[in-house]
């Protein structure tokens, strides 16, 4: 039996011929799997019957910042989130807001100034502590007070946080403001325990405590951060697991080694190059969703003096021609884009609203075809000088290198001359920010609420724009769009915001990544939505008997 | 000796005053602003002020420096702006599995390097130097990111005798410690094993052919002490390379560390910089620099049990 060795563990020698194989033959070897098929296999979790128990190691793609929903910003802390500290709203897996700790969706006034939430009854923190108004209370305000409170700007339309009764809170705004209730939906809507924020103060991060299925027990940094079944949970009785271990692996390689080996029970984000090994891979499960971020280039138009200072006109004919950007977004190919660099397994993106959201339409989710001629005739117009020399500041790391690569041979066949700028990740956003850029790529993990991806970037001295464009009527558009609270008539303004802003060209979006998850196949119930989470809610090891 | 080792602290502490100038201004230096990066995604200039504030970023660089220096007498390192968590403890955590790391590592190149390098300087012009010689041109040549991915493919997914990442501390099972240890070892172990090897092999050569071990086989010693003989003269070379080697191993370690996923310092360091967690990245410098002194003062101190020749007394060396 050459293949399987005496230990009981077959495939193993199978797996060492592979390896050696596959290290000798490196670099010529076809993709095992069309990475078309593995597109189009979308799947957001296995459901097979589970037993109870069992620890799991999940790699994350990062080491999470302080574990305070107050004070933290990272898109990696919040899959942390999900198992320790819920939230009042929460998103589904089509995006759309369901209640978590409060009882139903809230009621909006007329005149969208009052939103009354009611809570669920008889719900209890992971100490103990019973969750009442108060305690939402408390939460919201700590969110919108404290000094250096990440969660200000999202909460910057609350006036007040009223306390009605035990079981419902009412928040007065300022003015109407649909997104509210998704930003309820995230880290502004996680409700810590009065008990430990007396305990702990500021210092709430080294032992938070919220409403979740697991509570959290150590975290040694860029190690591991360990939670454990909670006993207070409100639906204890569908958790599964005893304890997950989340690690933080930045290289993705090293990751998926890890699962391969069984040092991992799950991982999130699979590089696209090992997608296709992966689908395919005896003991791997891909969960596979599209998601709600983006990545763009923006062009630095109006940021002289950094971005969220006066606006003022940058030189050069990309800045102070519209006809020479559009000529730029025209030479971009996107399709090809995205068969090159990611063998065609993320998704072209021409906006900020993704298709997933129910705020997409034909108008916002129209993309103009790629014209090398038309924009060598938009430069000959615009009558400058060719090839127009542009800078392109680009994160240093190899895929994004390669991003670089493509769209600088493509944009030369319009006419272009583009310099990479490799820039590290930390630096570049500094230099972004101050406005020492021509153009640079970069990414938005994306906000269920079209706002969330629009507002601070395309708005006066907003803080994400870097490109620090804007026009009186697009602030005015955005700003109606944001209060309007009737669905309808707000996808129509949205329809109407949206091309316009893509004419700027400001922002020329590029592609959407889509999210790839990989566990063991002793896994089951791991969910994976459009939002980019991973829910351990009610996951479990496949019980005897179970395999499908 | 007294007199020598009071000297030496006292340079030390020179040393280290310098290092912690150059790095509290180099971290300043860096492009990037952590009060930005902490602000999280749609900041408001009064959040990046608050931060500012809290981490007294918004004082003068002099009253920083003072403030940080004062703050270290007591052992204090302040906490990480990303985490929170107290510096010194994440120091303390990550510090064991470093210096096993690197201890272990030590160990595998000085053992294989040593031995070989004997090996091949007696049997000069032989199979066996040509073996060695090769070995050691690949062990120079072969990155140990490329190897450690190598022995986690083999050894780990394939084969499944190993795991291939994660530590686990001695005194919880000695067993399992060894386990998780012995490739990150052998990988960061292998480069130094090849100059280690080298050298003595080289060394050896000279002591092999010098007068007193001449005298020593016409007066019919046996081979086998005639080596030992030679191997001792041939050492001080090779202690004065792993002094040396220490900066090597040092950065070898946060490449190990990446690819094992192992708790340690370095990678401690390395991710601090790229979160710009100022007040971790000013701590891991100074205890690496403390850490580098002192191995090196050892080092100094035992060319003499090596060589009593050379003397401390009165800084003659």
């Amino acid at each position: 039996m050459p293949w399987s060795s005496p230990n009981g563990r077959p495939g193993r020698w199978r797996t060492l011929g592979v390896v050696t194989t596959a290290g000798l033959v490196l670099g010529g070897c076809a993709p095992l799997v069309e990475p078309q098929t593995v597109v189009n296999e979308e799947r957001s979790g296995v459901d097979l019957p589970v037993r109870k128990g069992g620890e799991i190691s999940v790699a994350l793609d990062a080491d999470p910042d302080a574990l305070d929903p107050t004070l933290s910003s990272t898109l990696v802390g919040r899959q942390v989130y999900t198992s320790v500290c819920e939230k009042l709203y929460d998103v589904g897996e089509n995006l759309e807001i369901v209640p978590q700790l409060a009882a139903d969706l809230p009621e909006i006034s007329d005149d969208g100034l009052d939103v009354t939430i009611p809570l669920r009854r008889d719900l209890l923190f992971n100490d103990g502590t019973a969750l009442d108004a108060h305690a939402v209370k408390r939460s919201l305000d700590r969110h919108r007070e404290m000094p250096a409170s990440r969660r200000a700007t999202e909460l910057e339309s609350v006036r007040s946080v009223e306390v009605v009764d035990a079981d419902t809170v009412r928040l007065r705004l300022h003015r109407p403001y649909a997104p509210l209730t998704s930003m309820l939906a995230d880290r502004a809507g996680m409700i810590l325990s009065p008990t430990a924020l007396d305990e702990l103060g500021e210092d709430f991060g080294q032992a938070p405590v919220c409403v979740g299925p697991f509570h959290f027990v150590e975290r040694v940094a860029q190690d591991r951060i360990v939670v454990e079944r909670s006993e207070h949970y409100y639906d204890a009785d569908l958790v599964n697991l005893d304890r997950i271990v989340y690690r933080p692996i930045p290289d993705p390689t090293i990751r998926l080694a890890n699962l391969r080996s069984g040092q991992l029970d799950a991982m999130w984000k699979v590089s696209p190059d090992d997608l296709p090994a992966v689908s395919n891979e005896d003991g791997l499960t891909l969960l596979n969703q599209p998601s709600i971020q983006y990545m763009g280039m923006s062009v630095n138009v109006m940021n002289t003096d950094g971005n969220t200072a006066e606006p003022g006109q940058v030189e050069g004919p990309l800045a102070e021609d519209p006809r020479v950007r559009q000529a730029l977004a025209l030479s971009l190919d996107r399709d090809t884009i995205n068969e090159v660099v990611f063998s065609g397994l993320h998704q072209p993106a021409c906006g900020p609203i993704p298709p997933s959201s129910e705020f997409a339409t034909e108008e916002t989710q129209a993309c103009p075809e790629h014209d090398p001629d038309r924009a060598r005739e938009l430069l000959a117009e615009a009558g400058v000088q060719t090839p127009v020399p542009v800078e392109l500041m680009i994160s240093n790391e190899p895929l994004t290198l390669r991003l670089g690569q493509v769209i600088q041979a493509m944009a030369a066949e319009a006419g272009f001359q583009v310099r990479l700028r490799p820039t590290e990740f930390a630096a570049s956003i500094a230099e972004a920010q101050s406005g020492n850029f021509q153009t640079y790529i970069s990414g938005w993990s994306g906000r269920p609420d079209p706002d969330g991806n629009i507002g601070s970037f395309h708005v006066r001295s907003g803080a994400n724009n870097y490109s620090g464009h804007f026009t009186p009527e697009t602030d005015e558009l955005i700003r109606e769009a944001a209060e309007e609270t009737d669905p309808e008539r707000r996808r129509d303004l949205y329809s109407e915001l949206v091309p316009r802003l893509r004419d700027f060209n400001n922002i020329i979006y590029l592609y959407r990544e889509r999210l790839y998850a990989a566990h063991s196949t002793d896994l089951a119930g791991v969910r994976v939505y459009p939002d980019g989470l991973m829910r351990f809610r009610e996951a479990g090891f496949v019980a005897e008997g179970g395999e499908g | 000796m007294g007199r020598y080792l009071l000297n030496r602290l006292l340079q030390s502490l020179v040393t280290l005053f310098l290092v912690s100038v150059v790095i509290f201004a180099g971290v300043r230096a860096m492009p990037g602003d952590p009060a930005l990066l902490l602000a999280g995604d749609d900041p408001s200039p009064e959040t990046v002020a608050a931060i500012n504030e809290q981490y007294g970023f918004d004082r003068a660089w002099p009253l920083q420096y003072l403030t940080w220096i004062g703050q270290m007498l007591r052992w204090d390192f302040g906490e990480s702006i990303r985490t929170g968590m107290p510096v010194s403890e994440t120091i303390l955590t990550r510090l064991p599995a470093t210096l096993e790391l690197a201890a272990l590592s030590l160990l595998v190149a000085a053992l294989v390097g040593v031995l070989a390098g004997v090996a091949a300087a007696v049997r000069q012009g032989r199979p066996t130097d040509w073996l060695a010689n090769g070995v050691a041109l690949l062990g120079l040549s072969v990155p140990n990111f490329w190897l450690g991915l190598m022995g986690i493919l083999v050894f780990a997914v394939a084969l499944g005798w190993l795991p291939a990442s994660g530590y686990v501390p001695f005194f919880e099972s000695p067993a399992g410690n060894l386990a998780s240890m012995v490739m990150p070892a052998i990988v960061l172990g292998t480069g130094l094993a090849a100059i280690i090897l080298r050298q003595t092999r080289s060394s050896m050569i000279e002591a092999l052919s010098s007068d007193y071990v001449r005298t020593a086989r016409a007066k019919g010693m046996t081979p086998r002490r005639v080596v030992a003989h030679a191997l001792r003269n041939s050492l001080i070379t090779v202690l004065t390379i792993l002094g040396l080697q220490l900066g090597a191993l040092i950065s070898g370690t946060v490449v190990t560390e990446q690819i094992f996923v192992l708790p340690g310092f370095g990678r401690l360091m390395v991710e601090s910089v790229f979160t710009r967690d100022f007040p971790v990245i000013q701590a891991t410098v100074m205890v690496t620099a403390v850490g580098y002194i002192l191995v090196n003062l050892v080092v100094d101190l035992l060319y003499s049990v090596v060589d009593p020749r050379i003397r401390v007394q009165g800084g003659a060396r």
